[in-house]
């Protein structure tokens, strides 16, 4: 009796610790031993800082597998990832067909869909795992790598670099390009410009003439009237002569005004501006803004040199009639 | 004397731990079919000089022959051979007690024999009645009293049907009515198989009753103070403290 | 002076003697016995399925109450601070993993040697008293197999066993604990399957066997080495219950750093 109850015992003992131990063995993963796991390969440019063997792999945030290697390919200073997909994760819902078979196929179809891997950050304490995802458009090249002997292209999932990685590119460009700009330069191209403009603005040639131009306007309405009292033959072959002469005097006055324009190097200057706005990319809209201001005003004082230079006379004219009728 | 006739010889022994020699220059004989008995008080080495003899300790010098075979430079194997030609029935009768009376008489026929079960079942049985404990094979050493465990222990030494059986002190714990069935018993065995028996003890009343022959050990010398028959040795008041120690009651057997 | 010295050194060979030399003289003995095991009746089926029953079967209760308040003695504390950055789930890792790797293990060494250690010296100290050893030496039957290997192949089927469901029994506490402190109880299972491996959990296990050798022979060498009377037997099992404990923390250390080398 005693012995039955003893063995009774070791029997339980021995069968609970037995099943205890398999059932922890299976929950454990043992039975991922069983399951035909598929090897996917990829190289990252970048630092894998973060992550390690066993870290996830997750498929839209499914997680489908683990790294289980991680290595350096030293000719292209590339980190080599393997990692392990369980294909049990993927299943069909129309066609019910085993995956494992065809999952080389459908991995290459979906790469060709875009289908590429990219490290995440898993949490704020600097983990990292392995997205798969819709990253690339479709059809996006697929850079074959010059260690391609390494792995069967079966097995290759080419990998894009990370947000973060894309990010850091981003601002070093951009910040790389501010640095290009000379804003020195600029800055004093534009003080020059500016004093030379309000050297232009203040020559008595041009305070003279926007007097006169004034006093022609004020006096054409009144001129008018007289004009065609004026118009017999007599005074008209008067006039010209006058006309001549004040025509030469205008003419002077044009290619005055000529000279102080090129003195202004215009065109230079615009180009100029013209090349720091292509550089400067948005966000610098103040200086557009009064870059396109300053190219108004400069425009504005073009047309007005034209219409000197063109069709002074009429002005002169009408300036010049009180004149004539003394 | 006839070598041939001669079961145990001891020559020249000397037998200690360490530094520290506790008997030596011993010289004595068993013949067959003889009951020894090696006598001495207490602290005086018997039971170690049993030990040795039986060869659990080796000694520091001399040589032990069993039925001419020194038990001293044997190998481990054939020591182990050597052991098994005898039979010890130890003080408290040594009993393994994680095992019953009947297993434990039963393991040296399940070492040594390719006996049957049922086989090895009658043997136990017979020897558990020679030893006066029939039906006593499913209890345990715990729930015999001492001279029961003693004999299921005798038991177990006969197992084997050896022709030399050593006791440790037999009477040691046990009462007089207990003590005279087991000198008996000895007695009977002698007769029944004409068995060399060696017994180790200091009581004067089964030395009288089974000796043939005595030899007695002396603390102080380290060595044997007498040898002869109880008789003998009785009426020789040489050392006078043999006499003493024999007649201590002033009985004058 | 110089006698004096020439005391303590041999003093000092003595301690040496006593706490090395013997004990490789009875590892010794114990491996050259080895061979007997494979004599007819070389090991016995009785003996084996009594240590079974004493240092396994009966030791069940008692490792799994240790294990499971040390999981959740273990929860309660990491809960405590995790808390404060609110990484309660690593809860999980850290009781898995402290109790798979180092609780189950060693609390299951550690009763083991409560209940085997003490008792195998015990033991084999009142055989010794009681002749019982030489008997078996008389018998021709080699006091060492047949004394040690039944203790030394029950303690080995019985351990790792002893382990497994002190692992399960702490995790269990752990997850007792964790769930009272409102981590739901999918979310704390599915979390112990995620991050725990069966390899770490195979190691532990692996651990106890080595510390099942240690705990028997500790407990086999203290009661052939206690002194032949009743005073001797006590002191025995109390020298075999520190030795063994002993032995156990130093090879689980060194366990430990090995483990550590292969990434576990």
């Amino acid at each position: 009796m005693n012995e039955r109850q003893q063995n009774l015992r070791i029997g339980i003992f021995t069968a609970a610790g037995l099943l205890l131990l398999l059932a922890g063995l299976f929950c454990l993963g043992l039975s991922d031993l069983f399951a035909d796991k598929i090897q996917l390969f990829t190289y990252f440019s970048e630092s894998v800082q973060g992550l390690s063997v066993g870290s996830s792999v997750k498929y839209r945030g499914v997680p489908v597998g683990s790294v289980s290697k991680l290595s350096i390919d030293m000719d292209s200073k590339k980190v080599l990832v393997t990692m392990e997909i369980d294909p049990a994760h993927f299943h069909r819902t129309r066609i019910r067909t085993g995956i494992s078979g065809t999952f080389d196929n459908m991995l290459q179809k979906e790469i060709k869909n875009g289908l590429r891997c990219r490290l995440e950050f898993a949490g704020i304490t600097g983990m990292k795992f392995i997205e798969l995802d819709y990253f690339a458009h479709p059809d996006a090249p697929i850079n074959l790598l010059e260690h391609y002997a390494l792995v069967r292209e079966a097995e290759y999932i080419p990998s894009v670099p990370s947000t973060i990685k894309d990010l850091t590119a981003t601002l070093s460009g951009a910040l790389d390009r501010l640095g290009k700009i000379r804003f020195e330069d600029i800055a004093g191209e534009l003080e020059r410009s500016l004093s030379k403009l309000s050297d232009l603005l203040s020559d008595p040639a041009i305070s003279s003439a926007i007097n006169r131009i004034n006093e022609a306007a004020e006096h054409l309405e009144a001129g008018s009237g007289t004009i065609l009292r004026v118009l017999d033959e007599n005074r008209l072959n008067r006039l010209l002569n006058t006309l001549e002469k004040d025509l030469d005097v205008l003419n002077n006055l044009g290619e005055q005004l000529t000279r102080t324009t090129q003195e202004m190097k215009l065109p230079e200057t615009t180009s100029a501006f013209r090349k720091g706005l292509t550089e400067l990319s948005e966000g610098r809209e103040s200086l557009d803004d009064t870059l396109s201001k300053l190219n108004q005003t400069l425009e504005s004082i073009k047309i007005l040199t034209d219409y000197l230079s063109t069709d002074p006379s009429s002005i002169i004219k009408g300036k010049k009639n009180p004149a004539n009728r003394k | 004397m006839d070598s041939g006739n001669i079961k145990l010889e001891v020559k020249n022994l000397c037998i200690g731990y360490g530094d520290r020699i506790i008997l030596q220059n011993l010289d004595f004989q068993v013949r067959k079919g003889e009951i020894f008995c090696i006598m001495g008080g207490s602290g005086c080495g018997k039971s170690t000089l049993l030990k040795h003899i039986i060869g659990l300790y080796p000694p520091k010098s001399g040589d032990i022959l069993l039925s001419g075979r020194s038990i001293v430079n044997a190998t481990p194997e054939e020591r182990r051979e050597i052991m098994r030609g005898f039979g010890v029935t130890y003080q408290g009768g040594a009993l393994f007690g994680s095992m019953t009376v009947f297993e434990n008489v039963a393991l040296p026929l399940q070492e040594y024999t390719d006996k049957s079960a049922a086989e090895i079942e009658q043997i136990v049985n017979e020897k558990l009645k020679l030893v006066d404990l029939e039906g006593f094979g499913k209890y345990m050493p715990s729930e015999l009293s001492g001279g029961m465990c003693k004999r299921a222990g005798l038991a177990r030494a006969l197992a084997l049907n050896p022709d030399l059986l050593f006791f440790d002190e037999p009477s040691a714990g046990l009462d007089p009515l207990t003590s005279a069935g087991l000198d008996r018993l000895i007695l009977s065995l002698r007769e029944q198989f004409g068995t060399t028996i060696i017994v180790v003890t200091h009581e004067l009343d089964s030395v009288f009753s089974i000796a043939d022959r005595v030899i007695m050990l002396d603390k102080m010398t380290k060595t044997i103070a007498a040898e002869g028959t109880p008789q003998e040795l009785l009426k020789s008041s040489e050392p006078e403290w043999i006499h003493k120690f024999l007649d201590r009651d002033g009985l004058k057997r | 002076m110089a006698d004096s010295t020439n005391k303590g050194i041999g003093r000092f060979l003595e301690t040496i003697g006593a706490n090395i030399v013997d004990p490789l003289i009875f590892l010794g003995g114990v491996v050259a016995n080895f061979p007997a095991l494979f004599r007819k009746r070389g090991l016995r089926k009785r003996e084996l399925l009594y240590y079974l029953d004493l240092c396994g079967a009966k030791s069940v209760p008692v490792v799994a109450l240790i294990c499971f308040l040390m999981g959740a003695v273990l929860g309660i504390q990491a809960m405590l601070q995790m808390r404060k950055v609110g990484t309660d789930i690593f809860v999980v890792d850290l009781v898995g993993f402290a109790v798979l790797k180092e609780f189950g293990p060693l609390m299951a060494a550690m009763i083991a040697t409560g209940r085997a250690a003490s008792a195998f010296a015990a033991e084999i100290g009142t055989m010794k008293v009681n002749d019982e050893i030489n008997a078996l030496e008389t018998m021709g039957i080699p006091p060492l197999a047949y004394l040690v290997y039944p203790k030394l192949l029950a303690m080995l089927i019985a351990m790792p066993l002893l382990t497994v469901i002190g692992d399960v029994a702490g995790i269990a506490g752990g997850m007792l604990v964790g769930v009272s402190m409102e981590i739901p109880l999918a979310a704390y299972w599915s979390r112990t399957v995620t991050v725990l491996d069966f390899i770490t959990f195979l190691l532990g296990i692996g651990k106890t066997l080595c510390f099942a050798v240690l705990i028997t022979l500790a407990g086999c060498f203290c009661g052939f080495k206690s002194p032949p009377d009743a005073q001797g037997v006590g002191r025995g099992a109390t020298s075999a219950v520190v030795a063994s404990i002993f032995l156990v923390v130093v090879a689980d250390a060194i366990i430990t750093l090995l483990y550590s080398f292969i990434g576990y």
